[in-house]
């Protein structure tokens, strides 16, 4: 396999930049692109940055990486990340796409049939149907099906288009809503319907794979989810032992070899309070929650994949060790007390924690707006042990300053403080079933906007002298 | 003595409260001014009074894409029935009817891009 030169980012935002500090770590040339909404982010403002109409266009990013002469292509998550066509449009020019070949994409990127493959695996699925495109066809299946169930889409995960129904009250409604969305993210807007376990966590197992051989690295749980995005992840599971561990990682790598895996990709399982596990999708990228695993591992996962895409060396599955507990929190532009309605808007002010133990991957400029997801950053934190992880996550939040709009940051900070976190009883509809009471909003608050509005204070210097060091680092 | 509150040029402030100082971080944008600490947030505007017409609106909560307005002047409906449904940040948001009611108004199309606050369906 060729080497790679000079690399194009196809992204935006924090993951472009991820990718981009592990690039430039390597002394690898590279470029971004960015659209007109995007020009005052992070990842426009590097040295070679395109301005392209659609993060989605396959003739924009390829030519983007043509005028920058970039021989490679990363495409991130979402977008173009998992669209087989899109890989082979890259390859078919000669570039080497950072990820999963297109046939294993075929395979496995596409739930249903990544489904029929773990049925003829012995792996545990949910029972499914699909896919189907036409909504008469997908309300028959939800119907015949019977409550509850999960929609999906066949193309991508991310919650787009993701639907649980209790019942089947506007039921044509909620199809077409589905469909839209399903089709705006992903371009296709075929529907898988699920029989929906309940309750269950969210296990999911990073692997990596060389074309044959395949590795897991660990494992995530991923339960606290809202609108069926994940905002909060963490590794170990606490509903993991070392049993179940190897069962979960051995059926990974099952999966993901008898289709000829390359590069990084997660396997999704679902497990039952019995530990039951049930295969649910393969997630054909890199994901939003790798940091968790790099706390634990001490891997670059994105340098991996570089390495990969150009025909380096995959560890053996000995080699890989995992110590300690990581969690990251992902803080979203909405507002948790305003039925998590989206909060865009300009961005006043943005101080972030420091800390040997603390990470935090950001991409966000002057403002966040409506055009693209509502992720604007990721806190990780890492401990020995989880209980200290969670102190840890808690004082980086409490050093978090994100203001101008509304984010999840003090829900994040309330769902560590809980009771039923630290007990590890993390479950997908946990958040949905829990009561976030009213926005916790401390005394000194209102007195403090009242003084703001009065205005600054002229600053005697005896006052100074006696209050010392007060600024913040 | 000491003043109630020190509020810093940089975003940073003081407020006394019964403990004693409390540092806090805050950002003013005009009529709105937000204020941080503890891993808490809260907005604080000067900019009073809800609409008489709260709960006979559908109104905005965000900037957005109209994607469907499945009603139309003249329908009658009722309490929880779609009144238009917004996209933003790649997620869809349903604007319910807060009570029962007649269409009286439509002020927006498909496809429009609306602000924060606009009025996009009316009853009476």
């Amino acid at each position: 396999m060729p080497e790679i030169k000079k690399l194009l980012i196809a992204n935006r935002g924090e993951i472009a930049m991820r990718v981009l500090r592990t690039a430039t770590e390597m002394e690898l040339p590279s470029a971004t692109v960015f659209t007109e909404h995007d020009a005052d982010m992070p990842h426009a403002q590097h040295d070679e940055a395109i301005q392209i109409s659609d993060y989605l266009s396959f003739d924009e990013v390829l030519n983007a990486a043509k005028l920058s002469g970039a021989n490679a292509i990363h495409p991130g998550y979402g977008f173009l990340a998992e669209n087989p066509e899109f890989a082979r449009s890259v390859e078919k020019a000669a570039l080497i796409f950072v990820g999963p070949t297109a046939e294993a994409m075929d395979a496995v990127g596409d739930k249903s049939r990544a489904r029929a493959l773990a049925k003829s695996l012995d792996i545990p699925v949910a029972d499914g149907v699909g896919p189907f495109s036409d909504p008469k066809e997908i309300a028959e299946a939800v119907r015949s099906l019977g409550a509850p169930v999960m929609l999906k889409a066949s193309a991508g995960g991310g919650g787009k288009g993701m639907k649980r129904l209790f019942d089947f009250d506007d039921l044509d409604e909620i199809i077409a809503s589905s469909q839209r969305e399903t089709k705006a993210a992903f371009g296709d807007d075929r529907m898988i319907v699920e029989r929906y376990i309940n309750p269950a966590r969210h296990i999911e197992v990073q692997v990596f794979g060389d074309g044959e051989r395949c590795i897991a690295l660990g494992e995530r749980e991923c339960s606290l989810q809202r609108r069926h995005q994940k905002i909060l992840e963490e590794s170990p599971s606490t509903a993991v032992d070392d049993d179940l561990r190897a069962r979960l990682f051995d059926a990974a790598r099952r999966i993901c070899e008898a289709v000829g895996y390359r590069n990084a990709g997660t396997v999704e399982f679902l497990l039952s309070p019995q530990g039951e596990f049930y295969f649910l999708e393969v997630n054909a990228r890199l994901q939003v929650e790798h940091p968790v695993t790099e706390m634990c591992t001490g891997m670059d996962l994105v340098a991996l994949q570089l390495q990969i895409a150009q025909g380096g060396e995959l560890p053996d599955q000995e080699e890989l060790y995992s110590a300690g507990h990581a969690i990251e929190v992902r803080l979203n532009a909405e507002d948790p007390w305003n039925d998590y309605l989206p909060s865009a808007g300009k961005l006043l002010m943005l101080a972030w924690p420091q800390g040997e133990l603390v990470r935090v991957d950001c991409g966000i400029g002057k403002s966040v707006g409506t055009q693209y997801d509502s992720l604007i950053a990721k806190v990780i934190a890492w401990a020995e042990t989880r209980d200290e992880a969670i102190e840890t996550m808690r004082g980086a939040l409490e050093e978090t300053h994100v203001l101008g709009l509304y984010t999840n940051q003090p829900l994040a900070h309330k769902i560590l403080g809980e009771e039923w976190f630290r007990a590890g009883e993390t479950f997908i509809d946990t958040i949905e079933n829990w009561d976030i009471g009213a926005r916790p909003v401390p005394e000194a608050f209102a007195p403090a906007a009242a003084a703001v509005f009065a205005g600054p204070t002229p600053a005697p210097p005896g006052v100074w002298a006696e209050l010392g060091d007060w600024r913040l680092k | 003595m000491a003043p109630e509150a020190i509020v810093n040029p940089d975003g940073s402030m003081w407020v006394q409260t019964g403990a004693g100082f409390q540092e806090l971080m805050y950002a003013r944008d005009g009529l709105n001014v937000w204020i941080s600490a503890g891993a808490k947030v809260a907005k604080f505007s000067l900019a009073e009074g809800a609409s008489e017409d709260a709960g006979k609106e559908a109104v905005a909560p965000m900037t957005g894409k109209v994607v469907s307005i499945p009603v139309s002047v003249g329908d009658n409906v009722s309490e929880g029935d779609t009144l238009a449904v917004l996209e933003a940040m790649k997620m869809e948001y349903r604007l319910e009817a807060e009570a029962d009611g007649e269409v009286s108004a439509i002020n927006a199309e498909v496809g429009d891009l609306v602000d924060l606050g606009h009025v996009l369906v009316r009853l009476k």
